[in-house]
C-alpha cells in the first residue's frame, strides 16, 4: 500500500506518491479563459490552453480555508483520476496538509469525502507546518525545536515547534500572502500605467519574475528616483500577447520605450515595495505586524528554555520565500530584534514550495506511521468522526 | 404505594378544574421523569451487551449483528446523489467564534498578529516614491511639485481609488 501525499494549497496543490522525489504541482482551481469561453479548465488542464489572457479563477479556498467543495471535488477528481495520478484510491493511504485551526465543520467534511467518496484505505490529516517540521527534523536531527514561517497564498503563519509538536500559544498569523501581493501589484500598475485588472495570471508572473525583497529599503528608494543609467533597479517588462510572445520577459535594456508590437510595463519601485508588504502590512492599511516582529512575538509566547533553540532554527517555506533577498531580510531583522546572546539562523530550503510535501514523504516512512498518525477506513466506519478527532491534531 | 396513588389523582382532578398552569406543568414534569429512566436503561444495557459481545466478535468476522441492517446505505455516499449545501466562510467563522472558548485559548480569530509598533511607510500614491508631503485637500501623498500639480487635476473618483489602495478612504466626519 503506497501513500499519496497531498499538500492542498490554496493556489497550487502539491501531490504525488510518497516514494517519488518530486510532487506534481497542480493549480488548485477552475479556470476560464477569454479565448475559449465555453470550456472550463480544471487543474493542470490549463496547460492545453494557448491564450491565457484574461484568465479567470474559481478557487475552492477562501482565506485559506476550504469553502467551495464542489470546485475542490472537481480538482480532486482530476488529480486522482487518469489525468494526474491514475490511482485506485481504495488501495492507498493519503496524507493531507491543512491550515492551522481548521474549522471543525471543514474537518468533518474532509473525513467524510476522503473515506466515503474516494474510499481511501487510510487517512492522515496534518497541519502543513507540521509536515515541514518533520522534514526539518529529518534534515537536521540535532535540532529539537524549529520555527516554521509558512508564507503562502492566503496568509503567513509563524509557528514554533518542539519535537514536531506545535506550540499552539505561539502560532501567529499575518493576513498577507501571495494573493494580496499580486492584487496590490495589479492595482498599482492599473493606476499608474496600464489597465491590467483582469490579468491576474500575467501579473502574477510579473511578480514572480521581477519582484524582490530589498535589504536597504531607503537606499533602493533613492536609486529609483534617479534617471538614466544611474537607476539600476528599473526594469522594462514585456507583457505577453499570446500570439508572438507566449510568456512575458524582462527586457535587457530598460529605455522605457516599446517597439511597435510590444506592450511594456515599467517596473521601478514596485519591484520591492510590493514584497515589502510582508514586512510592513501597515503600509497598505493592514494593521498587523510584519514577519520579523511576529517572529519575536511567537517565540516569546513559548517557554524561555526553548528560545535559543527556536532562534537557531528558523525555516522558511511557502511561495513567498522565493523572492530574492527574502532570507537575508528575515535574518537581518530578526537578528536586530532578538536578544544579543542568542544565535539566529534562518534556513531557506532548496525547494520552499514543496518542502511540506517532502515532509509527508518523511512521515510515511515512520514505522509507527499507520498506528499513530492514520485512521483506517475500518476504524472510521466503526467509530465515525470521533476517532478522527482524537487522532488528528489540527 | 397503593393507598397514596388515588390521592394525588383526585387532587389533580380537583386542581384541573380551575385550569391552573402550575398543575399541568407538574404533571408534565412527572410524566417526563417517569419516561426517561424507562427508555434509557434498556439502551445502556444493550450498549453494554454490544460492547461486551463485540470484543470477541473482532476475531471472527462472520458474526452477524441482529441490529445491523445488511442493506444499509449511508446517506453521505456518493451514490445517494444528494447535493449538499455548504456553508460560506462568514458563517463558518462566526459559528466558530460563538463556541465556548476560554479567553486564553488560541483560535482562528485570536492568532491574528497584533498591530505593529513601527510607523507605516508613506509612499507617493502616484509614483510609489517616498512621499514627504500630503495634499491637505484630497489627502493624497506626493513626492514632488510635478505630482502635486497632477493631483489638482485628478477627478474625485480617481482620488478615492488611490486612497482605497491603501485603505485610507474612510469617510472622515
Amino acid at each position: 500500500m503506497a501513500a499519496i501525499v497531498l499538500d492542498n494549497g490554496a493556489y497550487t496543490a502539491k501531490v504525488g506518491y510518497a516514494s517519488e522525489k518530486e510532487p506534481k504541482k497542480i493549480p488548485n482551481c477552475l479556470m476560464k479563459a477569454k479565448s475559449e469561453r465555453r470550456k472550463q479548465f480544471i487543474g493542470n488542464q490549463i496547460d492545453e490552453c494557448k491564450d491565457l489572457s484574461g484568465l479567470f479563477y474559481v478557487l475552492p479556498m477562501q482565506k485559506g480555508y476550504l469553502i467551495n467543495w464542489d470546485v475542490q471535488r472537481q480538482v480532486w477528481d482530476n488529480i486522482f483520476g487518469k489525468d494526474v495520478l491514475n490511482a485506485k484510491c481504495s488501495e492507498h493511504s493519503i496524507i493531507i496538509g491543512e491550515p492551522y485551526f481548521n474549522f471543525s465543520s471543514i474537518q468533518e467534511a474532509m473525513n467524510e469525502i476522503f473515506f466515503e467518496e474516494y474510499q481511501f484505505n487510510s487517512l492522515c490529516r496534518m497541519n502543513v507546518g507540521t509536515l515541514s517540521a518533520h522534514k526539518a527534523k529529518d534534515d537536521n536531527k540535532t535540532h529539537l525545536c524549529c520555527l516554521v514561517i509558512d508564507s503562502g497564498y492566503s496568509f503567513t503563519h509563524i509557528t514554533p515547534y518542539y519535537n514536531c509538536e506545535k506550540i499552539e500559544k505561539g502560532i501567529k498569523r499575518i493576513n498577507v500572502g501571495g494573493k494580496i501581493l499580486t492584487n496590490h501589484l495589479k492595482e498599482i500598475i492599473s493606476y499608474r500605467q496600464l489597465h491590467v485588472m483582469d490579468e491576474t495570471y500575467v501579473i502574477n508572473q510579473v511578480k514572480e519574475d521581477v519582484c524582490f525583497v530589498s535589504n536597504q529599503f531607503y537606499k533602493d528608494m533613492n536609486i529609483t528616483q534617479l534617471k538614466g543609467k544611474d537607476n539600476t533597479i528599473v526594469k522594462d517588462y514585456v507583457l505577453p500577447d499570446f500570439s508572438q510572445i507566449k510568456r512575458g520577459y524582462v527586457k535587457e535594456e530598460s529605455s522605457g520605450k516599446a517597439k511597435q508590437n510590444e506592450q511594456i510595463v515599467r517596473m521601478n519601485n514596485e519591484r520591492f515595495s510590493v514584497p515589502e508588504i510582508l514586512f510592513h502590512p501597515s503600509d497598505i492599511g493592514i494593521q498587523e505586524m510584519g514577519i520579523p516582529e511576529a517572529v519575536i512575538l511567537a517565540i516569546n509566547a513559548t517557554p524561555k528554555e526553548m528560545h535559543p533553540h527556536l532562534y537557531r532554527n528558523i525555516v522558511l517555506t511557502g511561495g513567498n520565500s522565493l523572492f530574492p533577498g527574502y532570507r537575508q531580510r528575515v535574518f537581518d531583522e530578526v537578528r536586530s530584534l532578538a536578544p544579543q546572546e542568542y544565535e539566529v539562523n534562518v534556513v531557506l530550503p532548496q525547494n520552499a514550495i514543496t518542502y511540506p510535501w517532502e515532509g509527508g514523504g518523511v512521515i510515511s516512512k515512520y514505522e509507527e506511521f499507520q498506528d499513530k498518525y492514520c485512521v483506517t477506513k475500518k476504524q472510521y466506519e466503526e467509530s465515525g468522526q470521533n476517532i478522527c478527532l482524537e487522532t488528528f491534531d489540527v | 404505594m397503593a393507598t397514596p396513588s388515588p390521592k394525588p389523582s383526585r387532587q389533580r382532578r380537583s386542581g384541573k378544574r380551575p385550569g391552573s398552569p402550575g398543575s399541568a406543568s407538574l404533571s408534565g414534569k412527572r410524566k417526563r421523569n417517569t419516561i426517561t429512566p424507562c427508555s434509557s436503561t434498556p439502551d445502556l444495557e444493550s450498549l453494554d451487551s454490544v460492547s461486551r459481545s463485540s470484543s470477541p466478535a473482532v476475531s471472527d468476522n462472520q458474526k452477524v449483528f441482529p441490529f445491523k441492517d445488511a442493506t444499509f446505505v449511508h446517506s453521505g455516499n456518493a451514490t445517494s446523489g444528494k447535493k449538499r449545501i455548504w456553508r460560506n466562510a462568514k458563517q463558518i467563522i462566526s459559528a466558530e467564534r460563538s463556541l465556548p472558548w476560554h479567553p486564553n485559548d488560541p483560535t482562528y480569530s485570536s492568532i491574528d498578529a497584533p498591530p505593529s509598533f513601527k510607523p507605516a511607510k508613506k509612499y507617493s500614491d502616484l509614483s510609489g516614491l517616498a512621499a514627504r508631503y500630503t495634499d491637505p485637500h484630497t489627502k493624497i501623498r506626493y513626492a514632488n511639485t510635478d505630482e502635486f500639480s497632477r493631483i489638482r487635476m485628478l477627478p474625485m473618483d480617481i482620488v478615492s481609488g488611490y486612497l482605497a489602495l491603501r485603505k485610507a478612504n474612510t469617510p472622515v466626519p
